[in-house]
């Protein structure tokens, strides 16, 4: 009984026969053949330039992309996250400093970074909260507050 | 060290981006036809195996090769077609024996690509590279993959002779290019000439661009 045929080398067999065929064609042969299919052979020129010079700008710009992702990333898991924030501005801005003033190294953290606290908007303070609720600060403020969040 | 290791080009002699892209603006025409020509017939006309646009997509990820140091081109000994030639060649071979439909994530796996003498220097995967294969125990799902490739492959191959119903010559090529013989066996086996061969395969190229679009206009 013969062997069962393997279809899929012998496609691959094929489309290798082919493509190799075009290496061993010369220059003038594969520019008749552009221009016999209808193709410009400038045009195709300007095209495959095109494509190389997308593929280096991309690569280039992939440890940019990766890095956005990665952020990207972190920012969904923390908004994913559900904090029991405080209702309102004043509120949430009373919370804010009550952590600050019960986590001094936080504080001195944060001030390099705001310069001003009095200054923050409810945008940053609810950013903060955020941050601090994953590294636990808040249940820590609670508990010492002996309150629940 | 490896026997790879040894054949890799060493990172100092690798080309910069600024070299690669003097090296795009240099291009010629021919150059242009032949790299889109090659990566355009080892890439597509597949089903269910590693599919392509048209080919851009193994150019752009035989670039993404280069440039993230997975194959390294050494612009004093390789002219850059060549050296995208042989980078779109590992790529393919590695995609299909991976299976991987994501030809720039097969150029950024961990597998090095790394030279460019040899026409399959994707042999051994590293067992981390996702997209390399399981165990030599195919599991049921892996077998049941791999009759669908068959059968897709069959089908493929099928309709592609089909279309040359009219031509023998053509389908004697097809036939013994599938028994694996190169052009001067074949040249040899049928009895045909330098340039009566070459002119079978400008046919066959041109029909499988015609296969190729016609089957991707059906498929839109």
């Amino acid at each position: 009984m013969p062997a069962e045929r393997d279809h899929v080398e012998d496609l691959n067999a094929i489309l290798d026969a082919l493509s190799e065929s075009v290496l061993e064609e010369s220059d003038d042969h594969l520019l008749a053949e552009v221009r016999e299919s209808g193709q410009d052979p400038n045009a195709l020129l300007a095209h495959v330039k095109g494509v190389l010079r997308q593929a280096v700008k991309q690569t280039q710009q992939r440890p940019l992309r990766d890095a956005r992702k990665a952020y990207e990333a972190r920012r969904s898991a923390l908004q994913q996250n559900s904090y029991a924030l405080p209702a309102s501005a004043d509120e949430r801005r009373a919370l804010f400093m009550n952590v600050v003033a019960q986590n001094p190294s936080v504080g001195g953290m944060l001030t390099a970074h705001f310069r001003e606290f009095d200054k923050l908007e409810d945008e940053d303070i609810t950013s903060c909260l955020r941050q601090l609720a994953d590294l636990g600060l808040l249940d820590e403020s609670s508990e010492r507050d002996g309150g629940d969040r | 060290v490896s026997k790879k290791a040894d054949r890799r080009v060493p990172e100092e002699q690798a080309a910069t981006v600024a070299q690669v892209l003097a090296a795009i603006e240099v291009m010629t025409a021919g150059d242009a036809a032949r790299l889109r020509g090659f990566a355009a017939s080892i890439w597509r006309v597949r089903g269910h195996l590693p599919d392509g646009r048209d080919g851009d997509d193994l150019l752009s990820a035989a670039v993404a090769a280069a440039l993230t140091g997975r194959r390294r081109w050494n612009p004093s000994k390789v002219p850059f077609p060549t050296f995208l030639i042989g980078a779109m060649r590992s790529l393919a071979n590695h995609a299909r024996k991976a299976r991987a439909t994501d030809i720039l994530q097969v150029a950024l796996s961990e597998s090095d690509l790394v030279t460019p003498e040899d026409p399959i220097p994707l042999d051994n995967m590293s067992p981390a590279d996702p997209y390399a294969l399981g165990s030599a125990t195919a599991s049921a799902e892996e077998r049941l993959l791999q009759e669908q490739s068959q059968r897709e492959a069959r089908d493929l191959i099928s309709e592609f002779e089909k279309s040359h119903d009219d031509d023998w010559e053509a389908l004697l090529v097809i036939e013994a290019w599938r028994e694996g013989h190169d052009g001067p066996a074949i040249r040899e086996k049928l009895g045909l000439s330098v340039t009566e061969y070459e002119t079978i395969v400008k046919r066959l190229r041109r029909k499988a661009k015609i296969f190729h679009n016609s089957r991707q206009q059906n498929a839109s």
